[in-house]
This record gives C-alpha cells, structure tokens and sequence, in this order.
C-alpha cells in the first residue's frame, strides 16, 4: 500500500535535551496506527515534528510523497495533514460554529465533493453539536469539546488525522462514543494516528502500533499479533 | 555520586578581583575631593547615579519579571522629597537623600496595586501613566513652586568643599546600596527564589515561592534605589522642575544601559551605564542623530542579542564579577561541567527559543500557557 | 451648558482617541504587544501628510488616501521586520524593540521637522461648526468623530463575521491552536498590526486637521490609547471606544475646572478604573 507518512532516521531535541533518536515511522494510506509509551517517551514531540510545530534536528519526514522539511506547519494543514492536539485547544471565546469554520476556511480543495467534510456532515457525526452551535465552546461539556476539536480537524479534510490523546479526561462512555467514529472517518480514506494512554484501547482500535519509549521506537507491528507482555516490556523497558 | 564529590562553587577569581577593586571604589570616591577636580566628581555623581538606576531596573525586570517605562516616577519623588524636607522644612539635605529612598519605596505601594493586574506590556504602560500623573499632579501643586520647579538654596549654607565630600559619600552610599545590595540579596535565599521564580514561575509557586510577595518586595526596592538616585541627582543639579525629574527619558536610560549592558546579570547594568555615560560624552553633541542611533541600537539588541554585551563577552571569556548562582562542580567530571551549568543559566533568561529548552516536561506545560487569559475581540 | 459643552466637546475629542486605541487593542487582542511606537507613528503619519500635501499641492482632503496605504505598508513592514521575531509569552523584547523604535523615530522626525508644531489646514471646512440645540459644535470634530465610529462599527463585523476574523480571533486565543487548523499566524500578525497603523494613517490626518503635531507628541498619544483600552477592558474592540470617550471626557471636563488638570482628569480616571474595576468596562469577567 501507498504510504501517506514516511518518518526516517528522526531526531528531535529541546536544547540540550534529545526527546527523539533515530525514529522510524511509516502510514499508509487508509490505515489506523496507534502511537503507544508513558509520558515523556516523546510521543507528543514525534506529533509535533510531524505536524511541523518543532524542526528536527535530523532526518526526514515525508507526507504523501512529499518532503516537509520546508513546509510551514499552517501550510502541511492545507496539504491534508490535521492534528486534534492534546488537551484539545478550542479557541475560547469563540462559537462552536467558529471554532469549525476556522479550519473549514481554509481546508484542502482537491476533495471530491462527495468525500468533503462539512458542517452538516459533522452535525450528523456529533449531532450534540448542532444543537449547541451558537454557543461558547468554554460552555461545553469536556466530550463535547473533544468532539468539537474531532470536527474542527476532520474539517481540514484530511488526508492523515493525528489524535494525541483525545480520550483524556473523559468519561469512558464519551470516549467510546467517539472512537465509535473513527471507522467512519477511515471509511473516507483517511488515516489516522492515535496517541493513546489506554493500551487495551489503542490496540483494539488499530491495524498496527508503535511503541516509544525514551525517544526510541521499542516495538511496531501489526496490533492483533502483538501480545500485552511484549507491548508491556516495550512500554516499560526490558529491566521491569 | 555522594555528596561529598560535590562543591558548591560561589567565587571565581574574577569574582575575588571584581569584588576587590568595587571595594577600593565605593571606598576611594569619597576621598575625591582632595584630589580630583570639580568636572570629575560630577562625572561620578552622574554616573554612580546611572549605574544605580539601571541597576534597579535590571532587578525589576531581570529578575521580577517587571518592565517598567516609569521609573523616572521615582526619581522625582526623590528629588522633591530632598527639596522639600531640606528647603521647606529645614532637614539636613545629606541625610534627607537616604531618607529620600524611603519616600519613593512608599509611593511606589499604591503604584502597584493599582497595576499590579495588568499584563506585561500593559504594566509597563502603567506605570508612565503613573509617574505622568505625578508630573502633572506636581506642577498644579503650589507649596512645590508648580511647573516652574525649586532651587535648592539651603545648600548655600555649606562650603563647595563640604558639598562635594557630602555628594561623594552619598555616591558611594549608592553604589553600595544599589549594587552590593543586589549582589547580596541575589546570593541570599531570597534571591534563589527570584531566580527560581524568573525561570520558572509556576514550578516556584508550586515550591511555596511567594511570588507575588517577590514581585513587591523588589519593586519598592528598586523603587527605593531610583529614588535615592534621584535625590543625589537634583542635590547636584540644585534645581529641579517637574519636567525634568518626571521626564520619561530617565527610562530611556534605564532600558538602554540595561539592555544593550545585559539584562539579568549584576555585569550588565554596569557595562551599559559606563557605555551610555561615555557614549553620551561623546556622542551627545550630536544631540537628535544620537538619540536615533541610540534608539535603533535598543532596537538591534532587543532583536538579535537580548542578553546585551555581557552575554556577548561571556561567550569569549566566562570572567564574572559577581556571581551569584551557586555552581555545583562534580568532581569526577569537573571542568566541562561547569561551563554547561552556566551556560544552561544564561540560556534560561526568559528569551529562550520558542520551543523551550528544559525537555519535553516543560514544552507541555508551556503550551498550557498558565495565566493567559482569553480576551474577546 | 458649560458643562454639556465640555461633555460634547470631550465625546468628539473621544472619537480622535478611538482610532488610536483601535488599533492597540487589535495588536494586544491578537499578540499581546504594545508598540511603544504607536503614538509616534500616527505623528510620523501625520508629518509625513502635511509635507505631501504641501510638496504635491494636492488638496489636504487627499491625504488621507496617501496615508492609510502608506500605514498599511509601515505597519505590515514593522511586523514582518520587527515584531514578528518578538511575540513571546515573555514581554520584555517586545517593550523593548519598540522603545527602541519609539526613542529612533521621535529623533528622526524631529530632525527632519524640528520642533516646530504643524498642523493640516481644510480651510473653512477647519472653522465650520452647525447649531445643535443650544450648542455649537464643529464640523470637522463631528466628522472624526463619525469616521470613528463607522470604524469600529466595521472592525467589529469585520473580526465577526469574515473568515480573515475569525483566523484572527482564532489566532488570538490559542496560536498554536490556530496554525494545526491553516491559519497562518504570522501573516495574520501583519495583516493585524496593518490594519492597526493604517487605522493610523486616518487618525494622522484627523489630528492634523483637529489640532497640531510636533515630533515629542507621540508618547502623549500613546498613553490616550492606552488609558482608553484598559478604561474599556483589554482587548475588546467596542470597548476601546467607549473608553476613549471617557478619556475625552474627563480631558474636556477636567480642563473646563482648572486648564492645569485636563490631561491630568484623564490619567484620574484611568487609575480610578484601575482601582474599582481593573478589568476594565466592558469585561465580562
């Protein structure tokens, strides 16, 4: 299958301090892969150089074929690459219609009509969001946030969707209700990522995953064929 | 590693030398008088003065995290505060220029809790507003002669010879108090929690580092240095008008010195007041043309260089005069060790690049932004 | 009637203040800067029309349509030059850039210009004035005064209801946020701070025409905008305009009492506001 996402050789550091060594990441097209490892194994970051927030020190990131290095992270959105980050990040102050339309303003036009996220399309995915609309997205419940964060993403049209930690803080029904969606997001051709800190979760929800820890990759592979004690020595560190 | 590998490194030998020659300074200024012309003691008056507000300056928003464009607030309190109590009142104008201090650190209480609630640039602004309302408050103001400003007639009563020795030891009072000061309460616990509190408030907060009580307290201190300086100033000058003891350019020389000197280091306030001194010498029959070089230099530091001179030199020689961060020195790995810990020092200065520089920790709590409020446009 | 007189008086003197604050609370809104050189580029606008007009022979009614293109192009220059390698969580930079700035253009101007005060004459237009009631008031403030409305009528649609709006206000609240959803932030910054001293190019010839200008009037100005936007409450574009009538106001009032205390009523004011209600008028907070 085509790769949507090709990550090589990737190194990532905040000053002194390496958050990243040698990482190999690869996506393709239609495919779900989930990004596992305990806080600060640098999954955050690898989301981060991929979405061009933070330039890597070394290596090379390739998005539908093409390098990114000279891309600016507002221009990778309008090329297909959309990111739900952590902790959701709406935009106080403004409606939930608002918030979506920011990234409907200025989302990739080579869509076919037919596959285009919409507003509508996205009322009828969260439909708790066309009743409250006009509201402030502060005045929202937490799931409705994270849905309205989802929505704003899938509004970009993307090619590649990257959740980093959408479940969160959120009550196990919200979260189930919204990884319930996710086969219809793929259905349209995307692929997605999701940073998970529920493994069983992010195994059942994946075709492959890939595990951090230290900054390294410890273990990728096909989600069905990888047992728990491996993904646990892999997440935790051979010593434990 | 046991902790008895481990030294905790307080003096250099630069340190030892800087030290050595600040005591023969602030010791050798008050004997000037018997040996230094007229035209040079003011020379050192004006510019123990300089150093001695930039150096407050640098306290403020090196390490309080305060910028100020009102300082000059201060220094006409000082000053007024010396001619009225020795003009009006009768005091002896030497002693009135500490007790000046004093008066300035009280003004400056209502001043910030009155903007206290502004954010950064808008503290900033505040704080003009501030001292422009003192100027204007004290020209419609009679009992100081109004915008036509006062004389200082009592020191008539005094020899030129008692004035100046008066004007020097009041000087080198200054220095002590401005910058020794600052270098001991640096070195002090208080002055770990106002570094701890400048590179990372909200890891301080959590620690029970009052940073709110810091912010006040340095404020009226430096509040208090300004206007001691402020008072020796116009006790040198003899006269002041509210124009000038107010006048915003007092600022101006503050940012300058500090900001092209080095911002958050002791050196830096001290470099910039000696450039800005000599550079006005100089350069000030200029008069505008200066200024806009003096300006856009401002401008080119703020961009480019933001730890100023200081930090340009200790990227060739790490010779500090005051040190005031405590170097732990692991003996097993000791030379390269040492440079890393300063150097990680010098980078934490508030201007570090975007990204954040303390690991993957700090970048996620600084994308929480802690305190920024959302405001509606 | 003196009273009513100065209150009039004070609104329209307001409307000269709102364009200045209009465009400070735009650039804070979005960047959390203050340019120090606000006040002194309206001054330099203004300098710059008169010249102009003189050196052109044009009518002084077309200096408006020289200064606002050339505002935008100081302003887009100024961020993508200068400001945009400044916005930080931490203010000190920016403060001190645009001292910098503030101190170097004050300079400039006064060597170009001296120390002269200089003012835009529209001829009888300037001394024209209509009967309303029992008050007089003039023509040429009561048209500054509705240009200044008109002004923040539209930027106030503007950041409502057109996408460039929302990418703005979006790019206020949360930038990083805001570029993970396409939105340039940076080119958003210059388009803001633009429009903030295009705005200006108006206010220059409004205050050309109103009253006069000399090089060392910008810190003044800046400080009127200022006290209006934290009178009106940070950030809020209406409410930079209301506080800039109240600054006009209390300038107004406070000079028909006593000629020495009418700047003084102002910075009266703004520290009162500052002491009962810190977060300004219109806050919701």
């Amino acid at each position: 299958m085509r790769a949507i996402l090709k990550v090589r050789n990737l190194c990532a550091a905040y000053g002194d301090f390496q958050a990243l060594f040698n990482v190999e990441f690869e996506i393709a097209a239609g495919e779900v892969v989930a990004l596992i490892g305990a806080n600060g194994a640098g999954k955050s970051t690898l989301l981060k150089a991929v979405t061009g927030l933070i330039s890597p020190s070394a290596g090379e990131i390739a998005f539908a074929g093409e390098s990114t290095s000279r891309t600016p992270a507002h221009a990778l959105v309008r090329k297909g690459l959309a990111m739900v980050p952590e902790g959701r990040r709406l935009f106080r102050g403004m409606t939930v219609e608002d918030n979506l339309r920011v990234c409907l303003d200025r989302s990739r036009t080579d869509v076919e009509q037919a596959l285009r996220w919409t507003i509508p399309r996205i009322h009828e995915l969260f439909p708790v969001l066309k009743e409250r609309r006009r509201e402030l997205v502060e005045r929202l419940s937490g799931g409705q946030q994270q849905m309205v964060a989802v929505g704003r993403a899938l509004l970009a049209q993307p090619r590649l969707l990257l959740c980093d930690e959408i479940s969160l803080g959120l009550a196990p029904k919200v979260v189930k209700e919204i990884y319930q969606k996710l086969p219809e997001i793929r259905a349209g051709g995307t692929s997605i990522v999701i940073v998970e800190q529920d493994v069983s979760l992010a195994k059942s929800s994946s075709d492959r995953l890939y595990c951090l820890l230290e900054g390294r990759v410890t273990l990728s592979g096909p989600s069905c064929e990888i047992g728990l004690e491996a993904i646990s020595r892999a997440y935790f560190g051979a010593h434990s | 590693m046991s902790y008895s590998n481990v030294i905790v490194r307080r003096q250099t030998t630069s340190s030892v030398i800087a030290l050595a020659v600040s005591v023969l300074i602030v010791t050798a200024i008050p004997t000037m008088p018997y040996w230094a012309s007229n035209g040079h003691i003011r020379w050192v008056i004006e510019l123990s003065c300089l150093i001695a507000i930039a150096q407050m300056w640098n306290l403020l928003a090196g390490y309080a995290g305060l910028v100020s464009v009102g300082q000059q607030a201060f220094i006409g309190v000082g000053g007024y505060v010396l001619f009225v109590f020795a003009n009006n009142m009768g005091f002896n104008p030497f002693w009135t220029v500490p007790l000046s201090a004093f008066a300035a650190a009280a003004v400056s209480i209502p001043a910030y809790i009155l903007l206290r609630r502004l954010e950064g640039p808008y503290f900033a602004i505040g704080t003009w507003v501030f001292a422009e309302a003192l100027r204007l408050l004290t020209a419609n103001i009679s009992y100081v002669n109004g915008g036509s400003g006062m004389s200082l007639r009592v020191m008539a009563q005094y020899t030129p010879g008692q004035r100046a020795l008066g004007l020097t030891m009041m000087s080198s009072l200054l220095l002590l108090l401005t910058v020794g000061g600052s270098y001991v309460l640096l070195r002090s616990r208080f002055g770990l929690a106002l570094t701890a509190n400048r590179d990372e408030p909200v890891a301080a907060a959590s620690q029970g580092v009052n940073v709110k009580r810091i912010r006040l307290m340095i404020w009226m201190l430096a509040a208090a240095g300004t206007g001691m300086a402020g008072a020796l100033y116009y006790m040198a000058q003899l006269r002041i008008t509210p124009d000038a003891g107010f006048d915003p350019y007092w600022s101006s020389i503050c940012i300058f010195s500090v900001m092209v000197g080095g911002v958050g280091r002791l050196e830096g306030p001290i470099i910039g007041a000696l450039l800005y001194f000599f550079a006005t010498r100089f350069f000030g029959q200029f008069g505008a043309t200066y200024l806009v070089a003096l300006g856009l230099l401002t401008l080119v530091m703020a961009l480019f260089s933001p730890g100023g001179i200081w930090s340009l030199l200790s990227r060739l020689v790490n010779w500090p005069w005051f040190p005031v961060t405590r170097v732990v020195v692991n003996q097993s790995q000791r030379a390269g060790e040492d440079q890393e810990c300063r150097s990680g020092a010098d980078r934490k200065r508030g201007f570090g690049d975007a990204n954040g520089v303390n690991g993957t920790k700090h970048v996620d709590a600084a994308s929480i932004k802690p305190g920024r409020e959302t405001y509606q446009l | 009637m003196k009273w009513l007189d100065a209150l009039v008086q004070g609104v329209l003197l307001g409307g000269l203040y709102a364009q200045y604050a209009l465009g400070m609370a735009l650039m804070f809104g979005v960047m959390r800067i203050v340019n120090i050189a606000h006040g002194d580029l309206v001054i330099l606008l203004a300098l710059l029309g008169i010249t102009l007009v003189g050196v052109l022979g044009v009518s002084p009614l077309v200096a408006p349509f020289l200064l606002v293109p050339m505002g935008v192009i100081i302003g887009w220059a100024l961020q993508r030059g200068v400001l945009n390698r400044v916005v930080k969580a931490d203010p000190l930079p920016s403060l001190v850039a645009t001292f910098g700035l503030s101190i170097a253009l004050q300079n400039l101007m006064l060597q170009i210009w001296s120390a002269d005060t200089r003012s835009l004459s529209l001829g009888a237009l300037s001394s024209m004035s209509i009967e309303l009631g029992p008050l007089y008031v003039g023509v040429l403030p009561l048209g500054v005064f509705a240009f200044a409305v008109a002004l923040t009528a539209c930027l106030h649609l503007a950041l409502r209801y057109t996408k460039f709006g929302r990418a703005l206000r979006a790019a206020a609240a949360d930038g990083e946020a805001a570029t993970l959803s396409g939105v340039d932030a940076k080119g958003v910054y210059a388009l803001a701070t633009a429009i903030a001293v295009g705005i200006l190019g108006a206010a220059a010839f409004c205050q050309a025409t109103r009253t006069t200008v000399a090089p060392a009037d910008g810190g003044a100005q800046l400080i009127y905008a200022f006290e209006a936007v934290i009178i009106g409450g940070m950030g809020h574009i209406s409410g930079a305009f209301l506080g800039a009538m109240i600054v006009g106001i209390a300038q107004v009032v406070g000079s028909r009492a006593d000629p020495g205390w009418g700047i003084l009523s102002g910075h009266i004011v703004f520290l009162l506001v500052l002491a009962l209600r810190p977060q300004g008028l219109m806050s919701r907070t």
